[in-house]
């Protein structure tokens, strides 16, 4: 397998000033400094999508931008799943040999380069192009429906099926000077804030950010701070809603591969980093992957029990819920908040004995799955 | 193919496997399971609510129908996921066709 050397992450918010490629140009060079790397040694550069730029060669745009003429370069596109997926191909080409070092980096001006309703429109063309999108369903309404039947399955409330999540996100948050929404919320609040889509409020949604994350994938650990990616697997079963097995979405065959390959067992991980794009995408990832009873995810959370001393720590930096969601870059935000926890260099959010991650994503409407398993480097931590 | 209401034409096709009697929604040249060819059947156009969503851009229903398929379709904000649904056609003042709008059985 292959090893992390280095990794950025900006703040997220709205936060004007940069476009797209200003916000990739910035994780990719934290990311290169963390590493040790320069952009002469980089020979293969992964680029995700920005809804902003709809460029059909973010990766080449990028390399010129930064005076990187790497052998391999290829854009990538998975919706949400794209970031970790993005890291999964830096392994392959890193284990085939293709390249040595690759630079993996996502970042779009999502909140201040475009208008909200640009915004939904793109993000809304996930749906059917015939069947779905003529319907008028924005990303959010797809998220409700799935929650929708979720709550009726269960019989449960959004207060205590859902809100509970975006309460612990929000407190996790509160402990990283990066991210967009720090200040604590009840479920009552969550319940308070304005719909969106029912039975999804306000705060049940991820904002719409400013920001980038890059990381250094190479062939070589290069030292004690490295942090090895033991295991990867993805599953894509459907695309659309219409054809989405609704208990078997693909984040259980996902992550059962990456583990298998890991040869490790989910409960011998100590830190986890889950795509949360709303409260429902978690309660169902969590419950899908096992790390909660089905139904059970929201009561788990109102336990504790993903919090970062409890025994399943979740989104230690916030996730997308307040952490924010800058595209491709807010998907790759958990597998860096893993890899700086593995690292043991979280100061106040900091996991104990956290030597074993796993970061699982989606995309689109739970449709593309990608996990990665990750270990710290011997010595750390 | 059959022309449906994405064509203009108020109504629900259901594509059917000649070969392995799978059934789906969304239009395809092939089986998506075995690659066989389609045939088609018209709905019925009644079903079951699996979810239902009220948004600013309107209530919206994920629906089974009794044929086998599950359809995305506008629908009034008094269903429930359970409720019994029969199938109609509505166009708002910017769609270019009417689209799928569920309402209650008992209507």
């Amino acid at each position: 397998m292959a090893w992390i050397r280095g990794a950025g992450l900006t703040a997220f918010g709205r936060l004007p000033g940069r476009d797209a490629l200003g916000w990739q140009a910035t994780a990719a060079t934290l990311a290169m400094a963390d590493a040790g790397t320069r952009p002469r040694d980089v020979d293969g550069l992964i680029v995700g999508y920005a809804t902003t730029l709809d460029h059909l060669m973010p990766a080449n745009l990028l390399a010129e931008y930064l005076g990187i003429t790497p052998a391999v370069a290829l854009g990538a596109a998975v919706g949400g799943a794209t970031g970790v997926a993005m890291v999964v191909q830096a392994v392959a080409l890193v284990d085939s040999g293709a390249a040595s070092t690759v630079l993996v980096v996502a970042g779009e001006d999502r909140a201040s380069g475009q208008s909200t309703q640009t915004s939904t429109a793109t993000l809304a063309q996930v749906g059917h192009r015939r069947y779905e999108v003529p319907i008028g369903a924005t990303v959010p309404q797809y998220y409700a429906l799935l929650a929708s039947a979720y709550l009726h399955e269960h019989g449960l409330t959004p207060g205590d099926g859902l809100a509970p999540l975006a309460v612990a996100m929000r407190a996790h948050a509160a402990r990283h000077d990066g991210a967009q929404f720090r200040t604590p919320v009840t479920a009552a609040d969550v319940r308070a804030s304005r719909p969106v889509a029912d039975p999804l409020n306000l705060l049940d949604c991820c904002p719409v950010s400013d920001g980038g994350a890059a990381v250094v994938v190479s062939a070589t650990a290069g030292g004690g701070r490295a942090v090895e990616i033991v295991g990867t697997g993805q599953a894509h079963l459907h695309q659309h809603i219409s054809e989405a097995d609704m208990h078997e979405f693909g984040a259980r065959v996902s992550a059962g591969r990456a583990l298998a390959r890991a040869g490790v067992r989910i409960g011998e991980v100590d830190v986890f980093g889950i795509y949360d794009s709303f409260t429902i995408t978690l309660a169902l990832l969590l419950e899908e992957l096992g790390l909660a009873r089905p139904g059970g995810a929201g009561a788990a959370a109102s336990e504790g029990r993903f919090d970062l001393d409890g025994p399943i720590p979740v989104n230690p930096h916030g996730g997308l819920l307040s952490y924010g969601h800058c595209g491709v870059g807010g998907g790759m935000a958990h597998l860096v908040e893993i890899v700086t926890q593995l690292r043991g260099e979280s100061g106040g959010r900091q996991v104990a004995r956290a030597r074993q991650g796993l970061v699982h994503a989606d995309g689109g409407v739970m449709s593309a799955h990608v996990t990665a398993v990750l270990r710290a480097a011997r010595g750390a931590t | 193919m059959t022309a449906d209401w994405t064509d203009g034409e108020p109504r629900i096709v259901v594509s059917v496997c000649a070969a392995c009697g799978h059934r789906w929604y969304l239009r395809r040249a092939q089986c998506p399971n075995c690659g066989g060819s389609v045939s088609s059947t018209t709905s019925a156009g009644v079903g079951t609510v699996v979810a239902v969503t009220s948004g600013e851009r309107g209530a919206i229903a994920l629906v089974d129908l009794v044929d086998g398929v599950r359809v995305l379709g506008r629908c009034g904000s008094s269903l429930r996921p359970g409720s019994a649904v029969r199938l109609r056609f509505q166009a708002g003042a910017d769609d270019p066709v009417a689209v799928p709008f569920f309402e209650a059985e008992s209507s």
